[in-house]
């Protein structure tokens, strides 16, 4: 009774996530998906810090449920950043740690806007997560000056006996989306088309 | 109803016998078909361990001592009661069981 009246409480008046703790809920997040032995003890303890500390275990599954859906949706961006939309590859020089992604971002704002720790985990998440595009952003377009101007990036191609500007590759999430064009219209010579009277099927006409 | 781990148990226990679940809006049929796929499966003790953990309080024998048309019964009441289908919705969203 008393921990319905406190979750009752802490749903009223909970708040939308700032960065930090928005980043250790997505590591937890990310490891419900993995952990397969934990995830009801990682579910119960996501609760605990996105909601309130209580015996979620002794709880009816359904309720854990819907409550987990409503804490994920109270603490998520607004809007869908294309930094998410592509699986990052896995990659076996990186070390990683507890609570590696909040020292990464951490790292990047320090480093390029000389914010101290407090006040990045106090940010907003949408703030953040555009701000870190944009210092991503930056960082790329650096590396492409750098690259237009080492010899890498001519291509010489000796049976043409021409150079070839090649392009540093890009992450995925910051290509572009190849726009999908219309087909094109191609002329048919008559004497291609099939003979006799072509009908064409007009389904506004009274007799088709 | 069972607890968040022990729905998160029977969800890895019926995983391999669950039709999708979109197609289904009525419990009986769903149920119908997972009863199904377990009897055809290799692995038919499934339908047992299921049912102890959806009847915690039973006993394995008194569960045994019913006639077959009880227990299927039983086992149906159990999905229907803990929310199959949307069990099944949860650990999906969730990717429960994707990996490992």
């Amino acid at each position: 009774m008393l921990f319905r009246l406190k979750r009752w409480i802490s749903k009223k008046r909970v708040k939308r996530a700032t960065l930090k703790k928005w980043l250790l809920l997505e590591e937890l997040r990310s490891k419900i998906a993995e952990d397969r032995e934990n995830t009801g003890d990682l579910i119960c303890e996501y609760l605990s810090f996105a909601i309130c500390y209580g015996e979620w275990e002794t709880l009816d599954w359904l309720d854990v449920a819907k409550e987990y859906l409503f804490a994920v949706s109270v603490h998520s961006p607004t809007q869908k950043y294309p930094i998410f939309q592509f699986r990052p590859r896995e990659s076996k020089d990186r070390v990683e740690y507890d609570h590696w992604s909040w020292y990464m971002w951490a790292n990047l704002f320090a480093k390029n806007y000389g914010w101290e720790l407090d006040k990045i985990e106090k940010l907003d998440i949408d703030d953040a997560i555009s701000l870190i595009h944009e210092i991503l952003l930056g960082e790329q377009e650096d590396r492409e000056w750098d690259w237009s101007l080492s010899d890498k990036s001519i291509e010489y191609n000796s049976s043409t006996k021409k150079a070839k500007f090649v392009p540093l590759t890009r992450p995925q999430w910051m290509q572009a989306t190849p726009e999908i064009l219309e087909p094109k219209k191609i002329k048919i010579n008559k004497n291609m088309l099939p003979a006799g009277v072509v009908m064409r099927w007009n389904p506004d006409a009274k007799n088709p | 109803m069972l607890k968040i781990h022990d729905a998160l148990k029977l969800y890895a226990l019926l995983k391999d016998y669950l039709p999708d679940s979109k197609n289904f809006d009525n419990y009986l049929d769903y149920s119908g078909i997972i009863i199904h796929n377990i009897r055809e499966s290799s692995r038919p003790e499934t339908f047992g361990e299921c049912l102890l953990l959806m009847y915690p309080d039973e006993d394995a024998q008194t569960l045994l001592d019913k006639d077959s048309l009880m227990i299927i019964e039983l086992f149906v009441q159990g999905l229907v009661n803990n929310k199959i289908l949307d069990l099944v919705e949860f650990c999906t969203g969730i990717n429960y069981g994707v990996i490992g």
